[in-house]
């Protein structure tokens, strides 16, 4: 049957392709926390799913820098869970001892079968002018980053 | 989820910034709701010569708070007052019901730049007399 094949398919690859894909993901969270001042990965660097890159910015809101992500043609998710039916903060991440706040400020990319290195190469480099926007509009930014 | 009208403010947001010797500020809402918004306005003859925003939030937040300040620019602070929420949502061709309620404090903002204005000027008054 489809899904039996597509099981079997997906075992025999699940080694070479997580390799892949955490080889991205760490690449994207090195190049967003290194290319950002006050940006964070969520959770544990290494023990983590290898499509998932989880960071938050300070200051600012996840939903307005995922609306902006999407006018430049990247979808990602935001830990403030603003377009669905709660606007509360993932409860993950307040589990995790973030403050409401930092919660946030949370985004979420997952990187799947078919993203490429171009593809993280790309959210690297719009990323600093989409926080720095919205920074600029935000009243919690610290005087030292508005210029 | 939003309409062309809140992209629009959302992208290209009016009167967004900070004025230094404003006449009234107004903050309302706190980041640990997710949205917070200060409205800074100088006014001239009973009117709002000039107002600004700065806005931690989400979309609909960033869009009411920029569509606010057109609603309110060069108005009386008498209909400045009259501005509510529904005008704003209105103005921006409706806003998604969750937003109705959490991100749409743009008017209560200026409402209370408004009456800061109010309370600094008779204390001025004051001590005139």
């Amino acid at each position: 049957m489809g899904f039996g094949k597509a099981a079997e398919i997906a075992q025999k690859e699940m080694p070479t392709e997580s390799e892949r894909l955490k080889k991205l993901r760490d690449k994207l969270v090195k190049g967003l926390v290194d290319s950002v001042p006050y940006s964070f990965l969520n959770g544990h660097p290494t023990k983590r799913l290898p499509d998932n890159a989880a960071v938050r910015f300070s200051f600012i809101e996840g939903e307005s820098i995922l609306l902006s992500l999407d006018m430049m043609g990247v979808a990602a998710s935001s830990g403030s869970a603003c377009t669905a039916k709660t606007l509360e903060p993932s409860h993950v991440l307040l589990a995790i001892g973030l403050k409401h706040e930092e919660a946030h400020g949370s985004v979420l990319f997952t990187l799947g079968r078919q993203n490429i290195e171009e593809e993280v190469d790309y959210v690297i480099d719009i990323i600093p002018d989409i926080v720095k926007r919205l920074r600029k509009m935000s009243p919690l930014t610290p005087k030292e980053l508005r210029a | 989820m939003y309409t062309e009208k809140v992209m629009e403010h959302f992208r290209n947001p009016r009167n967004m910034g900070e004025i230094p010797d404003a006449d009234g500020i107004g903050t309302v809402g706190n980041p640990v709701c997710g949205d917070m918004m200060t409205i800074y306005i100088k006014v001239k003859d009973n009117r709002i010569n000039d107002i600004k925003f700065k806005t931690f939030g989400c979309g609909a937040a960033i869009a009411t708070s920029s569509m606010v300040t057109e609603l309110a620019k060069g108005k009386t602070l008498e209909e400045a007052l009259k501005i509510t929420r529904g005008d704003v949502a209105n103005a921006l061709e409706g806003l998604p019901p969750i937003k109705m309620h959490c991100s749409n404090l743009a008017a209560d903002a200026l409402h209370v730049a408004i009456e800061d204005y109010y309370k600094k000027h008779k204390a001025e008054k004051g001590v005139k007399t």
